[in-house]
């Protein structure tokens, strides 16, 4: 392994990061935080293996679109969490436990 | 052998590193909200370096401008102000952590195994080769929008625009019933 290959490590290392968020904290705001940390992640590699000489960077596409995507999820997301903390009083996942009543 | 474009990439992953260590341990959630500004700005920062300014532009203006403040609404809307506690605590942490560092440790090997040297990312790590030759990335993503990702393009308008009308019909307020707060 060649030592200028960490540039390779810091995606993996934001995934992992996410995933550590993702599983570890019950509100649910940090766990968005932990999803945006993958998506970061993901984007961030998209990027590094895109062409960047002539025609069009397919790498960069995908890492834009995967951006588009992001926003609409967080804005949905925080709607249905403020509609959560409506009902339940709680954003914590666990105690959000019931379907119906 | 440092020229001063290793040392700034360097420096952003190092921000974005580091930001990303400190997210995974605060417990305050309106300092994740920042940590996760530093790390998304480090991420800007390498975009550049690897040869995407205008996804450097439009993550700063789309995450930083955008997400991140309905991110800070969030967390205002969701934690009472009058009690100043936005905590959470750390739960699973031993799980947690054997998953995430055996994780990692699995993509350290597989990047160990991989022979960059001889692929497509070969002249990628020549930064300094890379950043002259980027010179017109926002007309070629321009053009790539424009023919062959205009399906995609246009979905992605349709997708903004469901949306938009989704989120709003989520937190409107049912007809008929006042505020209970």
């Amino acid at each position: 392994m060649n030592w200028s290959d960490w540039v390779f490590l810091v995606s993996p290392f934001l995934f992992c990061t996410g995933v550590f968020l993702v599983i570890t904290r019950r509100n649910a705001v940090m766990a968005l935080l932990g999803i945006e940390l993958i998506l970061n992640a993901a984007n961030l590699n998209f990027v590094l293996f895109s062409n960047r000489e002539t025609g069009i960077p397919h790498g960069q596409m995908a890492a834009l679109f995967v951006i588009v995507i992001a926003a609409a999820e967080v804005a949905v997301a925080l709607a249905i969490i403020l509609n959560v903390y409506k009902r339940f009083k709680t954003v914590n996942i666990d105690d959000i436990d019931t379907l119906k009543n | 052998m440092l020229d001063l474009i290793e040392i700034a990439h360097i420096v952003f992953a190092g921000i974005t590193l580091l930001g990303g260590l400190a997210l995974a341990f605060t417990k305050n959630i309106i300092y994740a909200s920042f940590l996760l500004f530093a790390v998304l700005f480090g991420i800007a920062g390498l975009y550049v370096f690897y040869g995407a300014e205008f996804l450097a532009m439009s993550q700063i203006i789309v995450y930083v401008g955008g997400i991140l403040v309905i991110l800070l609404f969030g967390v205002m809307l969701t934690h009472k102000l009058r009690d100043l506690k936005p905590k959470t605590e750390i739960v699973n942490l031993i799980p947690g952590l054997i998953l995430s560092t055996g994780l990692f440790s699995i993509f350290v090997v597989f990047v160990g195994e991989i022979d960059f040297s001889q692929s497509l990312a070969k002249d990628k790590l020549d930064l300094g080769k890379a950043v002259e030759h980027v010179g017109n990335n926002a007309e070629r993503i321009g053009v790539g929008n424009l023919t062959e990702y205009l399906l995609l393009f246009e979905l992605a308008s349709v997708l903004l625009l469901v949306v938009l009308i989704g989120a709003a019909y989520l937190t409107r307020k049912p007809k008929g019933e006042e505020a209970t707060s």
